[in-house]
């Protein structure tokens, strides 16, 4: 093994690798930067480009593509509230009202910071852990996975904490939205109001969009301010964010690594996940829990970790078991095994030397995406010295391209349209288009795993065994109590404590 | 807004959304029906729980937080509008052509500055130009991502 790690941090740093590697994480920050297109296309659209490569070369450059997507969706998330992709939703709850205050800096140099440390985390796992992680992720069913996801909806209670009742009416009406097209037990067509476009089902990418890009064009260019916000470049804003979560955000980076990593290895499940369930985590353990969508870098820091430490998560059944654990991970399986390279365990000992390099070479690029990273911050944070007049119709154009480069069809962008409506004019009866985004996001994996265990109900004869009984979906039962009782505990704790200081006052 | 109105309004909205779903899906299976139905239900009684609580509030001037900023209306439609029309354009012309009549003449009418000055119609002429030849080779030429075609480009 360790012959096998030496020789990968020899083949990553051979010249030509790190080119490719620097290309890779530029291409993919760009990539993921744009609403619209995401790591998964952009790992695609790479993937004959690499046919013509030295096999190491080519998984070296997928990695860095992969790496900096998912890195790179924040970076439209912080600046313009348009998550890049669908990872980066939990990243506008705190990187937009940062932007808001004159923060943007701060921000983008927080994701890109938790961003490498969650990707060097989910990269250290697959390096050393790949096998008990491989033998968790087969023990996730159908129940486990319908548990996961309620526990990741439970954030909505959390997040609305202002008005929960409309935070959770706004996530039932996503998880209900996506439940328009075939239904996943018989696959009849549902809800489709007479018109046969509808059995195609509602996107998650254009409905986003809309929701959160659209939406947010028309609040700008309707806005009395001519910028989106006040920014003016600041010096050392690196080191001196590197120093302060090195010093407050430890814990949290932490935390937030870990549950990116575990989410990632289980297939299916993703950075979206990841993201929400590690920012609700992150507010639950802060002393502090009210700042949290205020604008403060501890959102961002749990979002983007968690996101990044996903990817190494997620090709630990692919490299191990030849299961991908997300899309990205099938194209790049798809890579290898154009290559004549077959997944599974063999993969380590029949093609050693190339598997430890795309490990290694994704610890590397990690690293240097700060500093590429860093250098392209400098660049995309100039976008808030632009009109919003101009602003406001490219980011229309781009909302566009993004919704029809999906599956190629009108009714995208329609759907971004539409959506781009319920989300303004819901914002402005107080509904919560971040609660509608995750229910839109995670009804169809609700839906699909709760079909499944109502299936293994029936056969076995009992829901209760099925649902409450296995020890998975039993910790994941208590998280998710605890997620929605301990704000309404917590709050109502507050209001004693601030009832008793007045009157003592 | 005040939040009384505006619970008033959402709940309305949860209650309408939920019914509509509530009709279409009647004659599906029940297995098919399962999820969207304890959905629709979750909706009608939150939508009312919702209208219960604006009818019963006893403070009436309280407004919504985002309400302090006023929207310039006329902008946010012409806005809306034009998005529209620029999505019809771009079936019957193509994306490219399309995409620079909108970003030319929307940046044009957005801007606050006055608007028959040479400055302002050159800059938006320019912007217009430039982001659209950036389209261009970004997503035809470089990335190939499909984009909406038509008659022209």
């Amino acid at each position: 093994m360790w012959e096998n790690i030496l020789a990968g941090f020899v083949n990553s740093l051979v010249p030509i690798n790190l080119l490719l590697m620097i290309l890779g994480l530029v291409g993919g920050i760009i990539i993921g930067a744009l609403p619209g297109l995401t790591a998964t296309m952009g790992v695609a659209l790479m993937v004959p480009i690499t046919f013509a490569m030295d096999p190491i070369s080519g998984l070296i450059m997928l990695g860095a593509i992969y790496s900096g997507a998912i890195y790179g969706g924040s970076n439209s998330a912080i600046l313009i509230n348009t998550p890049g992709t669908p990872s980066a939703v939990a990243t506008t709850f705190d990187g937009w009202p940062m932007t808001k205050k004159g923060l943007a800096d701060d921000a983008l140099n927080t994701a890109l910071i938790a961003s490498a440390f969650g990707g060097l985390f989910g990269t250290l796992v697959l390096l050393f852990l790949a096998a008990p992680m491989a033998q968790l992720s087969l023990k996730f069913g159908a129940p486990e996975f319908f548990w996961l996801c309620i526990f990741g909806l439970s954030t909505i209670a959390s997040m609305s904490q202002n008005n929960v009742l409309k935070g959770l009416l706004s996530g039932a009406f996503g998880l209900l939205i996506s439940t328009i097209g075939l239904d996943p037990v018989l696959g009849l067509p549902r809800f489709t109001f007479g018109n046969y476009t509808f059995v195609q089902g509602i996107e998650v990418i254009p409905a986003m969009i809309g929701l959160f890009s659209f939406s947010q064009v028309i609040y700008l260019v309707g806005s009395k301010n001519n910028y989106i916000a006040d920014y003016k470049a600041k010096k050392g804003v690196t080191s001196r964010i590197l120093k302060q979560m090195a010093k407050t955000c430890k814990a949290n980076l932490m935390r937030s690594s870990i549950i990116g990593a575990i989410v990632g290895i289980l297939p299916g499940a993703g950075g979206e996940i990841a993201s929400i369930i590690s920012y609700n985590e992150g507010k639950k353990w802060d002393h502090n829990k009210g700042k949290y969508g205020t604008g403060v870098i501890d959102g961002v820091c749990s979002s983007e970790a968690a996101n990044n430490a996903t990817i190494g998560g997620s090709l630990i059944p692919m490299l191990t078991l030849g299961i991908p654990g997300s899309a990205v991970a099938a194209v790049i399986m798809g890579a290898l095994l154009a290559q004549g390279i077959q997944p599974g365990f063999k993969i380590f000992s029949n093609n050693g030397e190339l598997a430890y390099s795309f490990i290694v070479s994704m610890l590397i690029a990690n690293i240097l995406m700060v500093v590429v990273g860093s250098i392209l911050i400098k660049g995309t944070a100039k976008i808030l010295n632009v009109r919003t007049s101009y602003i406001g119709v490219a980011i229309v154009a781009l909302a566009i391209i993004g919704s029809y480069a999906i599956r190629n069809s009108m009714f995208d962008v329609a759907i971004m349209v539409f959506f781009g409506l319920v989300g303004h004019f819901g914002g402005r009866i107080g509904m919560d288009t971040g609660a509608a985004a995750l229910g839109i996001i995670l009804g169809p994996i609700v839906e699909d795993n709760l079909s499944k265990s109502m299936a293994i109900a029936g056969a076995e004869g009992s829901i209760f065994t099925v649902f409450f009984t296995h020890p998975i979906s039993l910790i994941l039962i208590i998280l998710t109590l605890i997620s929605v009782l301990s704000p309404l505990f917590l709050g109502k704790h507050k209001s004693e404590k601030e009832a008793k200081a007045n009157d003592q006052a | 807004m005040t939040r009384r109105k505006a619970d008033l309004i959402a709940g309305i909205v949860c209650v309408l959304i939920a019914s509509i779903f509530w009709i279409q899906g009647s004659k599906l299976e029940p297995d098919s029906n399962l999820f969207p139905k304890v959905l629709e239900i979750c909706m009608i009684v939150g939508g009312f729980a919702c209208i219960g609580k604006s009818l019963l509030s006893k403070n009436k001037q309280d407004d919504l937080p985002d309400e302090a900023e006023k929207l310039d209306w006329i902008k946010a439609i012409a806005i809306i509008v034009a998005s529209i029309i620029y999505i019809f354009g771009m079936v019957y012309v193509g994306f490219y052509v399309t995409t620079l009549v909108y970003l030319t003449l929307g940046s044009w009418y957005l801007n606050d500055e006055d608007r028959s000055s040479l400055k302002a119609i050159v800059g938006s002429l320019v912007f217009g130009l430039g982001v659209t030849v950036v389209l261009y080779l970004t997503f035809n030429v470089f990335l190939q991502v499909p984009t909406p075609n038509s008659l022209l480009l």
